[in-house]
């Protein structure tokens, strides 16, 4: 082993490396596996979905309607139980303590049934699961929230006042640290639901979608698929009679409603199923991943792992020719092949064992680098539970069985009179050396050309044209907390020389919007009743248009001279699923709110809302004097122009305490909004770039390997050349040529491997770019050149060689 | 054709310098056969790479040709080398992986000359020596004798002024081996300089002079056939 240093430290680099990544991938697809698994009898809990369809539009939400819970336990004995989490708009929470005042504006305040510990058994420090939430002035905190307003006092029994009201609320359970906890559903604070008027108000409405609902089934339901979809086959008629009173107090008598092709089902979703398997179905209270970002991961480790386990083969057979002389006298000696296969063995698993250990320290080095990358909080300790430790010894373990086996036995087979003769070249062995190098350079290429189309479609969604102004916008939240006021104090920040216009709207890009059905018609006595259409909407003041810069293609905006509380501005993706040509003057009705009719002043060109991975939604405009409807939020924004926000950020403040000083001021820049709509995105990006860096060094460290090893072969050969005039250029080129051509043919093969797995990828996009050609060109030169500097290394270093040495050595 | 004048190289380790060339001086010129021998470690090799520039003398003069060599950078060597100088060794030196064909051809390969050409010249020189019917062979498919017309082969393809020989028939048995000193005759005859490191004093009677070598030194020299330049 220490003969061959060089070799050994190659190896054990290699190995090194792709163990770190396979370990890393491990815990990281392991955490993302073990989603909810925490709480207890995770496989009887289920959440209930609701997949529906209102005239053009079909959606499939983790929403349910607040009565359905209710409802199941009712009709089925199969439903032992249910509870319902409900995410209510921020507010304030407010602690008065020894020391003060404590008042934050909280977001992560998740309103439940008072079972809801009970069914999904969050791990509690203090309280009992059973009554804390029993009471309407009951709230559980978590360890945080208790630092964040007690400090370090006992924070159970003491007492935190929460909205405008300033509603005293006992804190009556502490949860345990949630941090590090894989749940699809996190929260700051738990309050009992009856606190929130919009829950209780809608307890009757089967169309009104915000909250989750899990339902506990009983064991016997559980354990037999039939009897499960025997139940879910029962629902379609529980609904008929449950919620045809709600479909008819909205104007849609549930069997029309049906008839016209419409649909209203309900579905069980295994609660461990949320996190991975959830598709197309939308929440914005669950955590939910991809499935295909376990299997793309997956497989980018296993590629990694089997290019180190390739390059660890690879340099122990290409040293075949080299030890074969060993091998030859120790058979003349008398050594038995079992031992000389004992003796490759012995030596592949030491190599392999300390790569792994190599491994387990690098993990737990970059651990904080990987979880700040990926998101995740996974604890260095992780790799020794859940049969992490046993997965990675037996890869250890498989890797040195099959980096050893081969060149063991294809070493020990030969004759050793052939060997002593000098008989053997390491030609024999090529094909399957090359074949090797074409694979490693076929992953590492798929890799780079992937991660170039990934960052260019990122950098496509960021640049695009969303429609509207994302630059130099600053967005003030909690807008509400400022009732009447807030209409005057938008103009005093109108006001100030810095800010060009603002406006105050009921909702604002990237952080939701109110969505209903709506009827469009010709005119009011028109009863050709149209298909409904879904609008997504916010209620907007006469400034919002120019605030953002939305380009209205036909109309008006909103104007002050006019009264606009019956009208609505459309988005052009609304008037052509409409199919209105001229909508100007057209009319919509909304059975939702007083039937009222509104009339379309204006269309405005598409924006996007969110993130460029949903498309363009039929969306509307309705003034804030229709009093359409109250979502509670409202939200000041103001397009400014100076080189210092921050001083303007203070004036502003300022303004703000005049206004209203029980709750913080809060804002945010809407680039950033934008931004962090794609943190996701780019997190994933960077992780596929890194493994992407790592499988090209892992593939050049093996490559390096085999070109010192071949020039070494070879030393003689060019020694010869040499003497016979060659420059070194040409050996260089003699060198390097063979190597480079296994690099091209690796792109051959890579390069359609690559264009069907990206364009299935791209799939995923709303607006996705075509694969960019030059992709393929940039992968193959940079492939190319990294081959080149690698090959070129160990090539000139031959070329330069005094030829007379190398004929010396024979 | 060849001036070396007090011509010397050391060899350095960390701890011993070793003195492998002691200003040694003689004269070679143009059509000569000379045979260099002496026991080993004498400096045989080290003055015959000097000669045939694949090493740099350390200090002293190398006229080649009416140049002067000695401090050539490699680049300048090679050139030199390729045009003018022929190799044979005692282990032959074929590339394995090359047929005797494409081992004849390299030199030329190396000079530059055109495929057509090369084509012809190969097949004169293979022709010339024998082994037109091995030319699709690889080295180790032939015999020693065999391998060794080879060399030579590839040693005067390129027509040089100039052959080193070192031991060319050290690994041959006595009938193969006179073969090739037969061969080497016949060029010399044909006005190719031949200067040959041998430790057969059998094969050193086929040259025009000896030079005894010991220490890096000159210590005789016999002239065992008047040789009358052509010139």
């Amino acid at each position: 082993m220490l003969k061959n240093k060089f070799y050994a430290t190659i190896s054990i680099i290699g190995l090194t490396i792709g163990f770190t990544v396979g370990v890393l991938i491990l815990i990281w697809i392991q955490d993302e596996l073990s989603y909810d698994n925490f709480i207890e009898d995770s496989g009887q809990i289920y959440r209930v979905n609701i997949n529906g369809k209102m005239g053009d539009n079909t959606f499939y939400a983790g929403y349910t309607p607040p009565p359905a819970g209710a409802a199941l336990v009712d009709n089925f004995p199969e439903v032992e139980s249910y509870t319902r989490i409900y995410r209510p708009n921020a507010g304030v929470i407010e602690s008065k303590t020894a020391e003060g005042q404590h008042l934050f504006n909280e977001t992560d305040i998740y309103a439940v049934d008072p079972n809801f510990l009970e069914l999904l058994t969050y791990p509690l420090a203090k309280g009992d699961p059973k009554t804390c939430l029993q009471s309407a002035n009951s709230i559980v905190i978590t360890p945080q929230i208790a630092k964040k307003y007690f400090g370090n006092t006992d924070p159970m029994g003491q007492i935190l006042y929460y909205g405008k009201d300033k509603q005293p609320l006992k804190v009556t359970g502490l949860l345990k640290d949630l941090t590090n906890l894989p749940a699809t559903v996190k929260f700051d604070m738990l309050m009992p639901v009856q606190n929130f008027g919009d829950v209780t108000y809608f307890n009757w409405s089967w169309v009104w979608l915000n909250m989750a609902t899990y339902v506990k089934l009983t064991s016997q339901t559980t354990e037999d698929p039939k009897t499960l979809t025997n139940l879910e086959s029962k629902f379609p008629d529980m609904l008929k009679t449950q919620a045809a009173s709600a479909f008819e107090r909205i104007g849609q008598p549930y069997k029309q409603f049906l008839k016209n092709g419409n649909y209203w089902n309900i579905h069980l979703q295994p609660l461990t199923d949320i996190h991975l398997h959830s598709g197309e179905i939308v929440s914005a209270i669950s955590d939910q991943g991809d499935i295909q970002n376990i299997y793309i991961f997956g497989l980018i480790a296993f590629s990694i792992i089997v290019l180190a386990c390739v390059n660890f083969t690879n340099l122990a057979t290409a040293q075949a020719s080299r030890r074969s002389k060993e091998i030859g006298i120790r058979k003349v000696l008398g050594s038995p092949r079992s031992q000389l296969i004992k003796q490759f063995l012995t030596e592949a698993f030491l190599y392999t064992i300390i790569s792994a250990v190599f491994a387990v320290l690098l993990v737990a080095l970059i651990l904080p680098l990987f979880n700040s990358l990926s998101g995740k909080t996974i604890p260095f300790h992780s790799i020794f539970s859940n049969g992490i430790w046993l997965i990675l010894l037996g890869l250890t373990l498989l890797t040195a069985f099959l980096a050893g086996i081969y060149p063991a036995f294809y070493l020990t087979s030969f004759k050793p009179v052939n060997i002593l003769k000098n008989s053997i070249t390491s030609k024999k062995n090529g094909l399957l050396r090359n074949g090797l190098v074409v694979f490693q350079f076929v992953i590492a290429i798929v890799l780079v050309i992937s991660t170039i189309i990934v960052f260019t479609q990122l950098r496509y969604t960021q640049q695009r044209d969303l429609g509207y102004d994302k630059e130099n916008i600053l967005v003030i939240n909690n807008g509400e907390k400022l009732d009447a006021g807030v209409e005057s104090f938008r103009e005093e920040i109108a006001a100030i020389p810095q800010v060009e216009d603002a406006t105050s709207s009921t909702g604002i890009f990237t952080k939701g919007s109110f969505g209903d059905f709506y009827v469009p018609q010709t005119t009011e006595t028109d009863n050709m009743v149209a298909k409904d259409i879904s609008l997504g909407s916010y209620l907007v003041d006469d400034h919002f248009i120019s605030t953002l810069n939305l380009k209205i293609e036909q109309g008006r905006e909103f104007d002050a001279r006019f009264n606009d509380s019956l009208s609505v501005i459309i988005n052009e993706a609304a008037a052509k699923q409409i199919g209105w040509e001229n909508p100007i003057g057209q009319k919509i009705r909304y059975p939702g709110g007083n039937m009222e009719y509104y009339t379309v002043i204006g269309v405005v060109k598409d924006f996007n809302l969110e993130s460029l991975h949903s498309s363009i939604l039929p969306f509307a405009l309705f003034s804030k004097s229709s009093q359409s409807y109250d979502t509670g939020v409202s939200f000041i924004t103001l397009k400014y122009k100076t080189d210092n926000p921050k001083e303007l950020i203070a004036t502003i403040e300022k303004e703000w305490k005049n206004y209203q000083q029980d709750v913080p001021f809060e804002y945010s820049f809407l680039d950033d909004d934008l931004n962090a709509a794609y943190k996701t995105d780019l997190q994933q990006a960077s992780l596929f770039g890194i493994f992407t860096a790592l499988s090209i060094f892992v593939a050049c460290l093996g490559l390096f390997g085999l070109v010192a090893f071949t020039a070494q072969q070879r030393t003689k050969e060019i020694g010869i050349r040499k003497i016979l005039g060659a420059r070194v250029t040409e050996i260089i080129k003699l060198l390097s040529m063979d190597f480079l051509r296994l690099v091209i043919l690796a792109m051959l093969v890579a390069s359609p491997i690559a264009w069907l797995a990206m364009n299935q990828w791209l799939q995923d996009f709303a607006y996705r770019i075509n694969i960019p050609w030059w992709a393929f060109l940039v992968a193959g030169i940079a492939a190319l050149g990294i081959a080149l500097i690698t090959v070129s290394f160990q090539a000139i270093k031959a070329a330069i060689a005094n030829p007379v040495k190398s004929l010396r050595t024979e | 054709m060849i001036t070396i004048t007090d011509l010397e190289k050391y060899y350095a380790t960390e701890e011993v310098r070793t003195i492998a060339l002691n200003k040694l001086s003689f004269k070679v010129n143009e059509g000569e056969f000379v045979a260099i021998m002496g026991p080993s470690g004498c400096g045989k090799s080290t003055l015959l790479n000097i000669l045939g520039l694949l090493d740099d003398p350390d200090g002293g003069s190398f006229v080649f040709n009416g140049i002067e060599v000695a401090g050539f950078n490699e680049r300048k060597r090679a050139d030199l080398r390729k045009h003018n100088i022929g190799f044979v060794f005692q282990s032959f030196n074929l590339i394995d992986e090359l047929t005797v064909l494409e081992n004849v051809e390299l030199p030329l390969i190396y000079t530059g000359v055109k495929p057509a050409e090369r084509k012809a010249r190969v097949d004169a020189v293979l022709e010339k020596m024998q082994i037109m019917h091995r030319r699709k062979h690889f080295p180790q498919q032939l015999s020693g004798g065999q391998q060794q017309r080879v060399a030579v082969a590839r040693a005067v393809v390129n027509n040089p002024k100039l052959i080193l020989a070192d031991e060319p028939t050290g690994n041959l048995d006595s009938s193969n081996g006179n073969e090739v000193m037969d061969l080497l005759t016949e060029l010399n005859e044909a006005g190719t300089t031949i200067i040959m490191v041998t430790h057969s004093e059998h094969d050193a009677k086929y040259s025009h002079r000896i030079i005894r070598m010991l220490d890096g030194q000159k210590v005789t020299e016999n002239v065992l056939s008047e040789y009358v330049s052509s010139k």
